[in-house]
């Protein structure tokens, strides 16, 4: 029997603000035809990463970085970034982000596939405590493409600027497909950042609360994770799970604790204690 | 100098053109293989003859234990939306020949592009008989596959119970979107009767719809005095000129009449169901997307 009433003491999510993520200026329409061509012509190989925090399909290529490559994706602090091999093929991209003049850290393309998911976590927890922000422009995108966090889904529009901070609990979805294409800056803190994300907003449209979840829809998806570790997919039980916060406005970490309560009531303590390690890794980076 | 040997080239070029159907196989049978309750997996339709095309869909046949037969048909829906992001719900179809189980179609992105996915759910002991039946490809089978003693009583009474059950408001519509995208490659392979008998089956659909949705309790009553009782009201009167408009388009449709009687299936769907619709907002945007 998989429990589902353990973690009703856990606090829901705090009302989200422009702190965690915002809406921010537009670029051209032309730019961002230009910009779309380039990033659905020029990319090649790219690179899965950062395998513990995805579903699979979620894939990125750096445009700056510290070794110029731009299949070296995993980001460090880096303050002194170049253009990779892949940038200089770019040339719209290229001439945008020197326009910005941000004080970069780390850029990159990412992809996520449809069906594929960044599951909740926080970033920036292996990195210096200097002060930094990731900036998103999507390229390209589909309504089923979102954010969420604090129980909110933010679907970020093509074509403006979106700043995240990404150290507040969040996940990503691309529920039906086609592919999401976004450009991914990280940049310190700097005067042109602080003018950039100045009218900093969160558009109606672009956000929807998420409806808690009820005991009985809790109770209803444990079963129905329960049904399919039994007939021997533990690890679509485990994902189907892991879906749940782009569901339902959870508390932070919820689903990591019903993998962990499945496991469990299977009689697989160390599985149970696997899944809240990796909840600690996921939203703390501190590895168990 | 290295030369290539002509035999190694043409396996080469023959593995570059592969069908992306294979490759979507591959992961259903990794998928399904890995559960316990499930005994073979058999292929059949255009992939088993060879005769297949790019828009040939996937058909396979499931062969489970009896007595985790109804967990396992619970649970499909949700395997297949999981681990092959399929866009829509899946529809029980209604079109497959009885072959002792249930079946179901599944529209899944396959590079870049909606793949159909028919599987029918078999109970252990009738594969071999399919297999014969339609010429089928057994493509897995499970070590001890009929070590479980026949008993086929509670699947028949659980596959007659869902097949006789009225489909519900949400089972109608995407019983239409279903067809209208089988409709789409009829009309791309020139296979005009078979056009002809999907095209009415959508047409039913709708009817469908309106009736559950407008008059549920008398679902069951198909087209009897639809006139006269639907129409007893302006909403009702708008869903019956909305069939007619359907009625009346070409029976083997165009591409442009079907286009139209798309917009005119979710323009109505939105009119009798809209909570469904809304519930479905995301998968139609993605259906849609693929449709245009």
């Amino acid at each position: 029997m998989i429990r589902t009433d353990l973690h009703d003491t856990t606090a829901p999510p705090a009302p989200l603000s422009t702190d965690q993520v915002a809406c921010l200026s537009a670029i051209d329409d032309a730019l961002l035809d230009r910009l779309r061509h380039e990033v659905l012509t020029v990319p090649t190989d790219w690179q899965l990463s950062y395998g513990a925090y995805q579903s699979g399909g979620w894939a990125t290529l750096s445009l700056l970085n510290g070794s110029g490559e731009p299949a070296d994706v995993t980001i460090t602090d880096c303050s002194q970034p170049v253009a990779t091999s892949l940038l200089k093929r770019m040339p719209a991209t290229q001439a945008l982000l020197a326009d910005l003049d941000l004080t970069y850290m780390w850029v990159r393309l990412a992809r996520l596939e449809g069906n594929a998911f960044l599951w909740e976590h926080r970033d920036y927890t292996e990195l210096s405590a200097r002060e930094r922000y990731r900036l998103h422009l999507p390229i390209c995108t589909n309504s089923s493409a979102y954010l969420v966090t604090a129980g909110t889904a933010v679907h970020m529009t093509a074509g403006r600027w979106w700043r995240l901070t990404p150290t507040y609990a969040h996940g990503v979805c691309n529920l039906r497909g086609p592919a999401r294409l976004h450009l991914i800056a990280d940049c310190y803190a700097s005067d042109a950042l602080s003018r950039l994300t100045r009218a900093a907003e969160l558009p109606k449209a672009a956000i929807r609360p998420l409806p808690g979840a009820t005991a009985d829809d809790l109770a209803r998806h444990a079963h129905e994770a329960e049904r399919l570790a039994i007939l021997g997919w533990a690890e679509v039980a485990e994902r189907s799970l892991l879906q749940l916060p782009y569901r339902y406005a959870l508390p932070e970490g919820h689903a990591y604790d019903m993998i962990s309560d499945l496991h469990a009531g299977l009689g697989d303590a160390p599985t149970a204690a696997a899944w809240q390690a990796k909840k600690t890794l996921m939203l703390t980076g501190v590895a168990a | 100098m290295s030369i290539t040997r002509p035999s190694s080239a043409l396996e080469e070029l023959a593995s570059a053109n592969r069908p992306g159907q294979l490759d979507l196989l591959d992961r259903l049978v990794a998928l399904l293989s890995a559960s316990p309750a499930v005994t073979h997996l058999l292929v059949r339709g255009s992939l088993a003859y060879g005769t297949s095309d790019r828009l040939s869909d996937v058909d396979l046949v499931i062969g489970v234990q009896p007595s985790r037969y109804g967990a396992y048909a619970s649970a499909l829906d949700t395997l297949v939306r999981i681990e092959l992001g399929a866009i829509l719900p899946g529809w029980l179809d209604r079109i497959v020949p009885s072959m002792g189980g249930l079946g179901s179609v599944h529209l899944v992105e396959h590079r870049g592009h909606l793949q159909q996915l028919d599987l029918y759910l078999a109970p252990a002991a009738r594969v071999v008989d399919i297999a014969d039946l339609t010429r089928g490809y057994i493509v897995y089978t499970a070590p001890g596959a009929a070590a479980e003693p026949r008993d086929d009583c509670a699947v028949e009474t659980f596959v007659r119970e869902r097949l006789a059950a009225e489909p519900t408001c949400g089972e109608a519509f995407i019983e239409a979107l279903v067809l209208a995208f089988m409709l789409r490659k009829r009309l791309l392979r020139r296979q005009y009767m078979m056009a002809y008998a999907e095209y009415h089956m959508l047409v039913t659909a709708v009817r469908s719809l309106i009736r559950t949705a407008l008059q549920p309790d008398r679902a069951a009553y198909g087209w009897y005095h639809l006139e006269d009782e639907i129409g007893a009201s302006n909403l009702g009167r708008t869903c019956l000129n909305d069939l007619t408009t359907l009625m009346d388009a070409p029976p083997v449709p165009t591409p442009a009449s079907l286009t139209r009687a798309l917009e005119v299936v979710v323009a109505l769907a939105r009119r009798v169901a809209p909570e469904i619709v809304d519930g479905l907002a995301l998968d139609l945007d993605a259906y849609l997307h693929h449709m245009a």
